[in-house]
């Protein structure tokens, strides 16, 4: 059909070459691009400096342009529709014969326009679209610059019917300066060429695999994400996302940035951002240069930065840029949605992690602290601090231990209070009570003297006699209860028992506590012996008799040596003393004159004049008659 | 400020826990954190470049097996 086509086209363009020319029809002409076509073209800011620059000047460009444009009954946008000019021309002829199945091509295809180009003369013989290059010639007429005609060339040079050719995108002004591609290849009846067959490529087709048919989120662009591609100098091959979705809001925020006037109005015209509008960016410089990566940077079209993957688009002959570009902050939404997941987590655990430090602490801590409390009792001396704690963990088993260690320190506590309570007694038998304590308050040597004390010696009458015929351990038995009756009384009257010698029992009054009363309470003890004595004889049936010799003075006494040591007493009060006992009479009690003086108006006493004392002398002595005693019972000695 | 000697067993045993406790953590959270950071960022660039690929691809095929040549038949 193209050979045909062409062929027939051609001819009846030549025919029309050779047609005269209306005087009427290049005034019409003139005047329909006066009227129409360069008032637009001022308008988008791309006319030619006069409206003669882009008349036709060959006879059947007038003629096609006069016939299918000046007298198009359609608007210029459905110039198609006239399938013939009605002028009768070999040209009109041929145009209803082939326009219906070329229009119908260019419509299955989504194509813009189909032309048909003479070889030769680069003449159009044929458009679809009737633009203002019909008839025109692409070698020497008012479009031989344009990409259509460029693309014209490069079929002209190679010569190759498998060859296609594709121009870039330019502003062609034939359509009123709307951006247009071009696909051209030769049209070949065997080896003749006949012509070239050049088709417009629409838009859409581009901004179809660009926009994925508007289908953005589908593609994985989000809401803020669009593909385009540039050319070599940084202008748009492909309409921009925002100008897609709301032309009017693009415009408007177009302006309001201050864009200039015209090229609003060209993108209003055209529909289209394509060639209207560039974008210097490093991505695109990056890419124009052969890189491919993926950067940040501002967004040409849109507030904010964007991330951009960027490469170049290398094609028939075309050096392009595409880019993938969204939003930075949709790109990277998955990522503020990780760092708030995060920071969530991040803050639950480490909550959680705090309740379980104080958690384990608190789990921890208790059997310590009971420890710890149970320790104080003990250390306060409450030796019945336990530690209750059942776990069998080492805590537990210190607490076991703990416990054991307290039952263990309270038993031995209590035998060494039970010790030193025997220790104690012990000790208060052997030394009078402020001395103990004196001893045991660290008193290495105690020598006191008293002023004025009592003394008392008993010995038993003929002991040795007895002793000889009476069995060892009945003697001591003897002895024993003698001398322990003799202690209650001594006790009774408050008196110290200083110590026994064999049969000899010593006492003293008035010491280590000084008394007033001491001869008096002396005296009295020293009856109350002979009484006991007495009651001793009847109940064992002995006749036992005993000397007792009194002696008051004073004394030094005091407790010598480190061990087995006694409280005893030094002076010549004490010698007297056993000098009474030892010069007195069996079963009475001797005093000697310090003690008569003190005493002689409460009891009876019968002189028994001087008498001779080792070691002093001559000296007077008393011998205390019993039934005297108690005529004047002192009260404090009873108490 | 009494020195860490001198602390009672409890606070020294919670700062203990919490320290572990807040070392384990951070150390897992940061690595966990700039790991998926990584890979975050590179799904996402990969998606673009995919993207980007895919339709410069989809472009090539468009002008390649463009039907031009055929119409000689018709």
């Amino acid at each position: 059909m193209f050979i045909d086509a062409m062929r027939e086209f051609r001819t009846s363009c030549r025919k029309l070459d050779a047609t005269p020319i209306p005087a009427e029809v290049p005034t019409a002409v003139l005047d329909d691009y006066r009227s129409h076509f360069y008032p637009e073209m001022q308008k988008l800011n791309l006319a030619r400096p006069h409206v003669q620059d882009y008349l036709p000047f060959a006879p059947a460009a007038l003629h096609l342009q006069y016939a299918y444009i000046v007298k198009n009954p359609y608007p210029p946008g459905q110039r198609r529709e006239m399938e013939s000019a009605g002028d009768g021309s070999d040209y009109s002829r041929v145009h209803s014969k082939y326009h219906r199945s070329l229009r119908r091509i260019v419509e299955k295809f989504g194509y813009s326009d189909l032309y048909l180009i003479d070889s030769r003369s680069g003449r159009i013989l044929y458009n679809v679209n009737k633009s203002r290059d019909f008839g025109t010639s692409l070698r020497e007429g008012p479009y031989r610059e344009s990409n259509l005609a460029k693309v014209m060339r490069l079929c002209l040079a190679s010569g190759n019917p498998d060859d296609v050719f594709f121009s870039d995108f330019e502003r062609y002004e034939a359509s009123w300066g709307e951006p247009t591609q071009w696909v051209a290849s030769d049209v070949f009846d065997g080896h003749e060429r006949l012509g070239i067959l050049a088709l417009q490529l629409s838009t859409h087709a581009i901004d179809d695999v660009a926009t994925g048919g508007r289908g953005w989120q589908r593609d994985g662009l989000g809401l803020s994400g669009e593909s385009n591609i540039f050319g070599p100098r940084y202008f748009l091959r492909t309409d921009v996302r925002p100008f897609l979705e709301d032309p009017e809001a693009f415009l408007a925020e177009l302006k309001a940035e201050g864009a200039p006037e015209e090229k609003i109005n060209r993108i209003r015209t055209y529909k289209t951002t394509i060639l209207q509008m560039e974008a210097r960016l490093p991505s695109v410089t990056a890419a124009l240069e052969g890189k491919e990566g993926t950067v940040i940077e501002r967004s040409p079209f849109g507030p904010g930065l964007s991330l951009v993957s960027f490469g170049p688009l290398n094609m028939e002959g075309l050096h392009w840029v595409i880019e993938s570009r969204m939003n930075l902050d949709e790109a990277l939404k998955p990522v503020s949605e990780m760092r708030r997941l995060f920071s969530w987590w991040g803050a639950a655990l480490l909550l959680l992690t705090v309740m379980a430090a104080l958690l384990m602490t608190r789990q921890i801590l208790p059997p310590v602290n009971a420890l710890v409390g149970a320790a104080r009792k003990v250390a306060a001396g409450d030796l019945t601090a336990q530690v209750e704690w059942k776990w069998k963990d080492e805590l537990g088993m210190l607490s076991d231990t703990f416990n054991s260690m307290t039952r263990s320190v309270r038993e031995k506590t209590e035998l060494i209070e039970q010790k030193n309570a025997e220790n104690e007694r012990l000790l208060l038998n052997i030394l009078p009570g402020a001395i103990a304590e004196r001893l045991k308050h660290g008193e290495q040597s105690i020598a006191d003297g008293f002023a004025e004390v009592t003394v008392l010696f008993a010995d038993v009458v003929g002991f040795t006699a007895f002793s000889a015929q009476t069995p060892a351990a009945e003697l001591v038995s003897l002895l024993n209860d003698l001398f322990s009756r003799f202690d209650a009384v001594s006790q009774r009257h408050g008196i110290e028992k200083i110590k026994t010698i064999g049969d000899c029992y010593m006492a003293v009054c008035g010491l280590p506590k000084p008394r007033a009363d001491h001869a008096r309470a002396m005296t009295e003890m020293a009856l109350d012996m002979l009484r006991v004595l007495g009651e001793f004889n009847r109940q064992r049936g002995t006749n036992l008799q005993i000397r007792i010799g009194l002696n008051s003075g004073p004394v030094v006494a005091g407790v010598i040596g480190s061990i087995k040591f006694i409280y005893d007493l030094w002076g010549d009060t004490v010698n007297l003393a056993s000098r009474m006992e030892s010069t007195g009479v069996p079963g009475a009690i001797q005093v000697s004159e310090s003690v008569y003086r003190e005493l002689c108006g409460a009891y009876k006493f019968e002189e028994r004049g001087l008498i001779e004392v080792r070691g002093k002398g001559k000296l007077a002595a008393w011998l205390l008659r019993e039934e005297s005693v108690r005529t004047e019972a002192p009260a404090e000695v009873k108490a | 400020m009494k020195s860490f000697a001198n602390w009672s067993i409890r606070y020294k045993l919670l700062a203990l826990l919490l320290l572990l406790g807040i070392m384990t953590f951070a150390a897992t959270v940061t690595i966990a954190y700039l790991k998926n950071l990584r890979a975050l960022k590179q799904n996402v660039m990969n998606q673009l470049t995919g993207i980007r690929r895919s339709k410069a691809s989809e472009n090539r095929g468009l002008l390649s097996d463009h039907p031009q040549p055929r119409f000689d038949s018709q």
